[in-house]
């Protein structure tokens, strides 16, 4: 399955979750994957999971840093990342009518 | 699976609700808080900082100006990354959000180019500095109760 259609509209990115951590992620520069999963209320695995399918189509980044002597993960969108969320916002406003 | 695209295009109720959610999701993270203790402490920082401008430029005098730059940037990148960790979000505030301090800061800084032109003295940066470590540190309990994005859920 191509990864968009031509209005934008991303079947990867649409998936529930996968929309909500594009969501998160593009209202922040970076957020610490805790954060992250408590603001979507779900468990580390599936959080996880959809990461690594976000990152395979290079849309999702990484980065590690030591807090409180534990590696904490960092998320954000790459720059490819936030152009196809952002289109696929504008195709599901499309899809609305709005 | 629940890894795989989604195969099919939604209707427009789906889209709407799918917009909702991301609407939401992106508010939750706009809505995390900065730490209470961060804008005063900035505003502690940063109120000094005018002092360099009174420090000798001879001598001596000019590794203690070094060393005192190097402390303060040393001091604001940490203080940076200690509020950033304890949010688990790196957000910078809006141009709306930093509105209130801009025009705040408009006092100090008229008020210490008004001194330095009537007095001729570098003190003048001395109360500027002081005057803007005033209102960054005022701007912290006033962001906290009036974001746009903090009223939706209350404190977190």
């Amino acid at each position: 399955m191509s990864s968009t259609t031509d209005d934008g509209f991303n079947p990867t990115i649409h998936a529930p979750q996968r929309l909500r951590i594009c969501a998160v992620l593009d209202a922040a520069d970076r957020v610490e994957f805790a954060t992250v999963q408590e603001q979507l209320k779900v468990s580390a695995s599936v959080l996880s999971k959809h990461v690594s399918v976000l990152m395979d189509k290079g849309y999702l980044g990484q980065s590690r840093a030591t807090r409180d002597r534990r590696q904490r993960v960092w998320l954000s969108l790459t720059q490819e990342g936030k152009a196809a969320y952002r289109a696929h916002v504008t195709a599901l406003k499309e899809i609305t009518g709005a | 699976m629940e890894t795989e695209p989604v195969a099919t295009r939604p209707t427009p109720e789906e889209a709407a609700a799918a917009l909702r959610e991301a609407e939401s999701a992106q508010e939750s993270t706009r809505a995390v808080k900065v730490p209470a203790w961060y804008y005063p402490v900035l505003g502690l920082l940063f109120a000094p900082y005018g002092l360099l401008f009174v420090i000798p430029r001879e001598g001596l005098w000019n590794l203690v100006l070094l060393a005192s730059l190097a402390a303060f940037i040393g001091a604001f990148v940490l203080l940076a990354r200690i509020g950033v960790n304890q949010m688990g979000v790196l957000r910078w505030l809006t141009l709306r959000e930093l509105r209130p301090v801009a025009i705040w800061s408009l006092v100090p800084i008229l008020g210490g180019i008004g001194l330095y032109l009537a007095y001729d003295t570098p003190w003048a940066w001395v109360a500027m500095t002081a005057g803007l470590g005033v209102a960054i540190a005022l701007f912290g309990p006033y962001h906290r109760r009036t974001s746009p994005y903090h009223r939706r859920n209350g404190d977190r």
